[in-house]
């Protein structure tokens, strides 16, 4: 979502139910602005609002597109207390089948230990296990070319949880119109300024709609490699993943304002103004995979 | 000698040396601060647009897209929105009385507060209104929303006044106006289409108990069959029902105190007398709010059933004692502070106290906004805020679960019993006729 069109933008994440409060939009744009003028982001994005227990974390996206081949590069940002943003930690592959299993609710207190290597505070570590407080032993290899140092173990914290699941929703959920994007010449990634908004009937037709991430299968890929990409609009994915019918289009009574809804991150929208150039995805939502999709089709 | 070949390079309409004059011209009529980047796309757009540089002052961008509504879309969008008007255009009949409806607009201000936009607040307001004169309901209210694969439904609770004869009925289902079938729920895909309010119909216990066991996603269209394991008896309005009758009856709550058990009767409630609704301060726990409805018996009624014949030798009150234990009633007006981990409360807004405009300084006003969402259901949410206290269900319909959903696997299917051995028919002689003896 642009940061500058939140309030109007709202309006379509309004047909699932969610909506920033007064209070929620005048923080959020404070802390938005200040994190556009300390980093610079060819653009900068609200990404949305996961909800938990205690308190919500706004997530910001900003993405940079020039000197990147094929695809932006994308950094996230969160803040529990709207007052910062800060940014996410880089993934850890190690815990990622842990994660999917959680099931509980965010609390939102980043620091919130979920798995818990170092021990309690206050207790001793195992002994085999490097204390994380004193410094690492240096181990050199034989022949003194890399030096390696063994990372010491820290707590899973529920942030680490959070970046798992924004990025798990941004790379299966985050969408665009064909015809949005387009490649330059030199691969790179660039909104299209010709693009005039599908029209009514294109609109409402979900394979006008493509993933916005580097593509996964074979034939796009191949696509975007050639040199006459930059005259074709469809180099992503398209919507078809599986499990077939986890995306649910539909529009509002005027059925001019689409919306892309995913039913297995139940939360997450993409959104279209028929004829125009508004469009985007958000997600609104409490952060929980809906892993029993497939069951209730 | 370059112009000739370049006019060479034909197509259909134009060619090469033509078509440079015109990409030309465009980029520097418009003049566009990147006009590098953009090159390829002013070459596709003035090839799409058949822009000619002898013509550039009567050539004007706006053709491109005009926005065209539906006209239909349009006219019914209006008439949702004027003044009800029950007759046609030529012979306008004015509404009779509506019954309550609560204004829609003022609690989407609150509802705001909490996190929950409802898109389209005024359309569904008018719509309900409508509904309201047409079918003669009272106690109107916007129950919520419930998202489909294809479609949405916007759903309505209310008493419907009009008699509706159902028939006979089987025995356990709880007739209409008592039980789990006490309010009338209203579903509509459509809001622009005032005839496309639909009753949903009375639903029977082992529809309930079903749909305690089955998770599904609805599909928005009302006459569906819902294929799950075990098996639902019923089409997606039966089941959209039992989960909007799930909902409500375990989550409806009110402040503590404003409903007191009867005497003698602790299954029903009374309005406290000379009950005032409690200012900010006083409801900001979750020790402050008590669920108002009945839950739902493990049978999928609100109240046993004892039929009519008992088993002999059993007293009518001991039966009635028996099936009780088995299945018990739950309090009524029980905290939720009981309830674990099922309800979450949080304060936005202002919460400063301002002295109120009369003299009396006691009584002061505060305008923060309390928020209760329930974490069993999520989606349903409770916001009270300066004495309006509201209720609204946004979501897919289905319960949160901490587990995976596994479905009941389908049972055994039994094998045949082997086919008994065949013996010989026995022959027996034909019958012979008797020699008449000598």
């Amino acid at each position: 979502m642009e940061i500058y069109r939140i309030p109007e933008d709202l309006r379509f994440v309004n047909q699932i139910g969610q909506t920033l409060s007064a209070e929620e939009k005048i923080k959020l744009e404070i802390a938005l602005i200040k994190l556009s003028q300390t980093q610079t982001f060819d653009q900068l994005l609200f990404w949305g609002r996961i909800e938990g227990t205690v308190a919500n974390y706004y997530i910001a996206i900003g993405l940079n597109f020039k000197n990147n081949f094929e695809f932006p590069h994308k950094t996230f940002f969160y803040t529990a207390n709207l007052k910062e943003f800060q940014n996410l930690p880089p993934l850890n592959p190690e815990y990622k089948e842990q994660v999917e299993t959680f099931r509980q609710l965010f609390s939102g207190q980043p620091e919130k230990i979920l798995i818990n290597i170092t021990g309690e505070d206050g207790d001793q570590p195992p002994a085999d296990q490097p204390n994380p407080d004193e410094p690492q032993p240096v181990v050199k290899n034989d022949d003194d070319s890399d030096v390696e140092i063994k990372p010491p173990p820290k707590n899973f914290l529920e942030v680490d949880r959070l970046a798992y699941v924004v990025n798990a929703i941004e790379f299966e959920c985050a969408l665009l119109p064909v015809g949005a994007v387009r490649l330059t010449p030199t691969h790179e990634l660039r909104y299209n300024d010709s693009f005039e908004g599908l029209n009514l009937q294109e609109a409402s037709k979900i394979i006008n709609y493509q993933h916005f991430r580097a593509p996964q299968s074979p034939n796009k890929k191949e696509l975007i490699a050639q040199d006459d990409a930059l005259f074709h609009y469809d180099f992503f994915d398209q919507l078809d993943d599986h499990p077939v019918g986890q995306w649910s289009l539909q529009t509002d009574s005027s059925k001019y304002q689409v919306t892309i809804r995913n039913l297995q991150w139940p939360g997450f929208l993409g959104y279209h103004r028929a004829g125009t150039r508004i469009f985007g995805y958000a997600y609104f939502g409490d952060g929980i995979k809906n892993v029993d999709l497939a069951f209730q089709l | 000698m370059l112009k000739e070949k370049l006019q060479e390079v034909k197509d259909q309409n134009t060619n090469l040396y033509e078509h440079l004059n015109n990409l030309l011209t465009k980029i520097l009529l418009d003049n566009p601060k990147n006009a590098f980047e953009l090159f390829e796309d002013y070459s596709f757009q003035v090839k799409s647009n058949g822009f000619k540089f002898e013509k550039y002052d009567e050539f004007d961008n706006a053709e491109r897209s005009k926005i065209k509504m539906d006209q239909s879309i349009q006219q019914k969008t209006l008439k949702l929105i004027n003044k009800i008007n029950l007759g046609t255009d030529e012979e306008p009949q004015e509404a009779t009385q509506t019954g309550y409806l609560p204004n829609l607009i003022e609690e989407s201000y609150l509802y705001e507060w909490a996190g929950i936009g409802i898109d389209e607040n005024y359309k569904i307001f008018k719509a309900l209104t409508l509904l309201s004169v047409t079918k003669q309901a009272s106690k109107l209210r916007f129950w919520g929303k419930i998202m489909g694969r294809q479609k949405d439904y916007y759903i309505a609770e209310g008493i419907a006044t009009t008699q509706v004869e159902d028939g006979e009925l089987p025995p356990e289902v709880e007739p209409r106006g008592t039980g789990v079938n006490t309010k009338s729920y209203w579903a509509c895909n459509d809001l622009l289409n005032d005839k496309d309010w639909i009753e949903l119909p009375l639903i029977t216990p082992q529809q309930i108990n079903t749909s305690r066991q089955i998770k599904y996603i609805f599909t928005g269209n009302l006459e569906n069959d819902v294929i799950t394991n075990p098996y639902f008896f019923g089409k997606e309005k039966h089941l959209l029902k039992a989960q909007i009758v799930r909902i409500t009856q375990s989550t409806v709550i009110i402040p503590k105190g404003q409903y007191i058990l009867r005497e003698g009767e602790p299954r029903e409630i009374d309005p406290a007398p000379e009950y005032k609704l409690p200012g900010f301060h006083d409801l900001k726990t979750l020790n402050d709010w008590i669920h108002f409805n009945q839950n739902i018996l493990n049978c999928g009624r609100l109240v046993h059933l004892i039929p009519s014949e008992l088993p002999e030798g059993i007293e009518p009150e001991a039966y009635q004692k028996q099936i009780e234990n088995a299945d018990p009633f739950e309090n009524r007006l029980k905290p939720i502070s009981n309830d674990k981990n099922a309800w979450k409360i949080r304060i936005v807004g202002d919460t400063t106290d301002y002295n109120p405009l009369s003299k009396d300084t006691n009584n002061k006003v505060n305008n923060g906004v309390i928020i209760i969402k329930s974490l069993v259901w999520p989606g349903l949410v409770t916001v009270y805020s300066n004495k309006v206290l509201s209720q609204l269900y946004y979501g897919y319909g289905y319960k949160a679960t901490n587990n995976h959903f596994y479905p009941k696997q389908p049972q055994q299917v039994q094998s045949e019993q082997p086919d008994l051995p065949e013996q010989p028919e026995p022959n027996f002689p034909a019958e012979v006729p008797q020699q008449p003896q000598d």
